[in-house]
């Protein structure tokens, strides 16, 4: 009886009822959510950023004129005076121009230089010509912070021959494009 | 199966821990989000952008006339104009209308170039420099029958009904000519 009974028990002991097992795929959701939702957050965030950098880029504070004016003053000096420097011209020394004009200008901005100044160039030194010119103002249409920026200039030219005035001041504008790249460099030249 | 599942049971805590940073990603995101478009210098930057689009239309405007609808057209320059600039214009009126009538051809202005050079938001002023460019002819002809080259500096002033021109004054090489006369 002892034998029959010790014999009955023990396969209860040792092998318990089992709890059915979840199917598979509830354990492989089980292991995996947390995975999945990190990368669902990692998607939202990306995509939510994504979306701020678009409205910041649209902003209208990209554009940095009046709104940081630190280095404002400067920019208009320096531009002002590389300005006045490459549309003056002397024909006793010519090469103060050239030597301007290579070091401030870059890119188009030598071709368009070219066109708005060559007439002068040519016909100066037969006709003993120069030219004096003064920036009267100057404002900043935009300026970001990447260093870029376009000014508005307005000039005053005076030319002479002989060291005579041929006219009164001729008003001049231009809007210039310009690079900050250790000193403002001007990238693009048209006449407004 | 049951051995390959739990050969990989650490994707469960890593799981977690990425979570971590991408709840972190996003709720910056967010707070970016929520910044952009918002603040000091987007209001100033806001503020100069708008300034700069009425000036722009005013120029325009202050340099067109149709002389068959003058009064019209300078109707709506003193509804732009304030303080002495609306008053000089009040004094030129006459005068500038029997010129008007004696030009037959409209004049079109255009704004070539204009910059904000000072804005002050608190008092409600700001200078503006700008370039402007009149052709005067019929509006279908291929060739203006004249142009011209203005350039002008700008007080502005905030009133009630937003930015009106202050001053007006044409910048000629031979030296400022103050804001006297009709454009």
């Amino acid at each position: 009886m002892s034998v029959t009974e010790h014999g009955r028990r023990t396969p209860r002991v040792r092998v318990p009822k089992k709890a059915p097992r979840p199917p598979l795929w509830r354990r492989w959701l089980l292991l995996l959510w947390p995975l999945a939702l990190a990368a669902a957050l990692a998607l939202t965030g990306l995509a939510v950023g994504g979306w701020a950098e678009r409205r910041e880029a649209g902003s209208p504070a990209v554009n940095r004129a009046l709104v940081d004016r630190s280095g404002d003053a400067e920019l208009i000096r320096e531009l002002s005076a590389s300005i006045a420097q490459i549309f003056t011209y002397s024909h006793g020394d010519p090469a103060a121009t050239e030597r301007a004009a290579s070091r401030v200008l870059t890119g188009t901005a030598a071709a368009q230089y070219r066109t708005l100044f060559g007439q002068v160039r040519q016909s100066a030194p037969t006709q003993r010509l120069s030219l004096t010119t003064k920036v009267t103002r100057a404002g900043i249409v935009r300026r970001t912070a990447d260093g870029a920026a376009v000014l508005i200039v307005f000039l005053d030219q005076t030319a002479t021959r002989a060291g005579r005035p041929t006219g009164p001041p001729v008003a001049a504008q231009l809007v210039v494009t310009a690079r900050d790249d250790d000193g403002w460099r001007i990238s693009d030249l048209r006449a407004a | 199966m049951i051995g390959n599942l739990w050969s990989v049971r650490w994707l469960r805590p890593l799981g977690f821990a990425l979570c971590v940073p991408a709840a972190a990603h996003l709720a910056f995101s967010c707070w970016s989000l929520a910044q952009s478009g918002r603040g000091a210098d987007h209001d100033l930057a806001a503020e100069r952008d708008e300034l700069a689009r009425t000036a722009v239309r005013q120029m325009t405007m202050f340099n067109s006339i149709d002389p068959k609808r003058a009064d019209l057209d300078m109707g709506q320059w003193m509804e732009e104009a304030t303080g002495p600039f609306r008053e000089v214009l009040q004094r030129d009126m006459t005068t500038a209308r029997a010129r008007f009538a004696k030009q037959d051809s409209p004049a079109r202005g255009q704004v070539t170039a204009l910059a904000v050079t000072d804005l002050n938001t608190r008092a409600g002023t700001a200078t503006v420099i700008a370039s402007v460019r009149v052709r005067i002819g019929e509006p279908g002809a291929a060739t203006p029958e004249s142009e011209q080259r203005k350039r002008y500096q700008v007080e502005m002033r905030r009133v009630a009904g937003g930015w009106k021109v202050n001053t007006l004054t044409a910048l000629n090489p031979a030296g400022p000519a103050t804001g006297g006369s009709v454009p």
